[in-house]
């Protein structure tokens, strides 16, 4: 690890003090503002100290598909937050935590000690609409590739290079669901067995209807400041080590059997943050399909490429394994609202640092926690990784 | 061959790549560039000169999935597929007159010039894919 590297990023700089986010689900009796509205009201209250919304200067929101044009002024008719400079960050799967990743840097800078950012989507009032018009009209620029069709691309390629199966990928589903029934934010509270993610209909074979995240409403807030001034609001501030952010496409090369954006990203924050995948004691990771968090297991580190499964067979990754793995049950069970994931990925990890995290608490004490995103964009050609780092 | 007339600037920015299957390739590193003529490489990522190729209709299955849900205007189950053409450009791949239990990965395809789908009543021209049965044009 590298000193200079670490005065150089965004280690130890900034402080989480306050974490909020409403029950996912499918929300019609709320609004999109009003979502916005309730997840900033429980961060508010989250902070142990107390905090006047006057002391916030600065905004993000996350968001991809908003229902009133594409300006931040929807977080300010939501919050009240008006007079200030309020922005909206749009980056795919990776929308959310590129808005926190983009306020931390504001902070970082120097420019505002104390900001807002808020992760939203509001997938269910359009149905499979928002997905389903994506790509119809293109020549060479992936018509009809979905998102399944995507990861299921990248399934078929991995099962293939490393002889996985069907059953090795349920796997991710069943620890999953497992979570995601303990957990009370989350869409969707049952669990699945093996069989019945591999009897399910398929929606891209090689995945079926339970190796993919539902279309979900919600909403997720994060309250943070310049590290220094954390004992005014919290005595238990969670710090930001490292932050990461790259795009590829396989249109370059490569065999389909990882997600180098990943690797790219994962190489930054660990190099922010001077760790090393080891370290890392509970993760929240994307799994918008359960291949998705498979693979990631390699990408991030966790595992040699071709055996990520092991971690899920020796339950190494299970809530109560040495390095567990979406504790919230993950966007298979929680649901994937776009913009939200990625802050409500990072309120949960703020709760398990601080040990508040519940009926998934994990046992191992936590010290060190990763986020990550994994998403597509235009039009299912390229990916965008976005990986922080998170200590005590 | 013949040009289709597209009436959309975005077809028709790219209508000679599309019918004729031209890809672009990169002086430096060989990377080909399709259907867009570019200035810089994406996978050397120099600005760099590009020599026009004349692709062959011809590649090979790097990756595949089998669609079942899909909007409308498509049929189902639809194999789509990754494919490297041969000497040429990595492009997806709709399958056509192809059984699901067909698609193998490093299975031979050769791509046909057919209707890809209907923009306000015009016929959309594309290559669909199919797999390999004959080994010359
Ligand atoms: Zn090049």
């Amino acid at each position: 690890m590298s000193k200079t590297k670490q005065q150089n990023g965004l280690y130890r700089k900034i402080a989480i003090v306050g974490a909020g986010m409403i029950d996912f689900g499918e929300l019609f009796e709320k609004s999109f503002e009003s979502m916005v509205e309730e997840a900033y009201l429980h961060a508010l209250k989250s902070v142990n100290k107390g905090i006047d919304p006057a002391q916030i200067k600065a905004a993000w929101i996350g968001t991809l598909y908003p229902p009133q044009g594409n300006s931040g002024l929807l977080l300010s008719f939501a919050t009240g937050l008006f007079e200030i400079p309020v922005t909206r960050v749009e980056n795919a799967c990776a929308t959310g935590s590129d808005a926190f990743r983009t306020a931390c840097m504001a902070i970082a800078a120097g420019v505002y000690d104390v900001v807002l950012v808020v992760g939203v989507e509001k997938m269910r009032d359009d149905g499979a609409g928002h997905i389903q018009r994506s790509a119809v009209k293109q020549l060479w620029g992936g018509r009809g590739v979905t998102m399944p069709a995507f990861f299921g691309l990248h399934a078929t390629a991995y099962m293939n290079k490393y002889k996985a199966t069907r059953e090795d990928i349920a796997l991710v589903s069943v620890k999953n669901h497992h979570n995601g029934a303990l957990y009370p934010h989350a869409h969707y509270r049952f669990e699945c067995s093996v069989e019945e993610v591999l009897k399910a209909p398929f929606i891209s074979y090689p995945l079926g209807l339970y190796d993919c995240c539902p279309v979900t409403d919600g909403a997720a807030a994060l309250i943070m400041c310049r590290a220094d001034l954390a004992p005014r609001y919290t005595e238990k501030p969670v710090y930001v080590l490292g932050s990461g952010l790259a795009t590829d496409t396989f249109f370059r090369g490569g065999d389909l059997s990882n997600f180098p954006a990943t690797q790219f990203a994962a190489q930054q924050a660990y190099e922010m943050a001077g760790v090393t995948p080891d370290e890392i004691d509970v993760a929240e990771i994307h799994d918008c399909f359960s291949i998705t968090e498979l693979i990631s297991y390699e990408d991030l580190g966790f595992a040699q490429p071709g055996q990520g499964a092991a971690l899920l067979k020796e339950k190494r990754v299970a809530l109560e394994g040495e390095k567990p793995i979406n504790p919230s049950g993950g966007l298979l069970a929680k649901g994937h609202p776009i913009g939200a994931t990625g802050v409500a990925q990072l309120v949960e990890l703020f709760q398990q640092l601080r040990g508040e995290a519940g009926p998934v608490q994990v046992k191992n004490r936590p010290k060190l926690a990763l986020q990550h995103n994994i998403g597509i964009g235009r039009t299912a050609t390229g990916s965008v990784a976005c990986v922080h780092v998170l200590g005590l | 061959m013949i040009l289709v007339i597209m009436h959309k600037p975005p077809q028709w920015r790219i209508a000679r790549e599309n019918a004729r299957l031209i890809g672009y390739r990169c002086k430096h590193c060989g990377f080909v560039e399709f259907p867009e003529p570019r200035k810089i490489c994406k996978r050397c990522r120099k600005p760099s000169e590009f020599a026009e190729l004349q692709m062959q209709p011809y590649g090979r299955v790097i990756s595949f999935v089998v669609q079942h849900r899909l909007p409308e205007g498509f049929e189902t189950p639809l194999p789509l597929a990754v494919i490297d053409l041969e000497g040429g450009a990595r492009v997806y791949g709709q399958m056509t007159e192809c059984k699901p239990d067909e698609m193998k990965i490093g299975m031979s395809v050769e791509a046909e010039y057919r209707i890809f789908y209907d923009d306000d009543g015009l016929h959309i021209y594309s290559y669909k894919f199919r797999p390999r049965r004959s080994e010359s044009m």
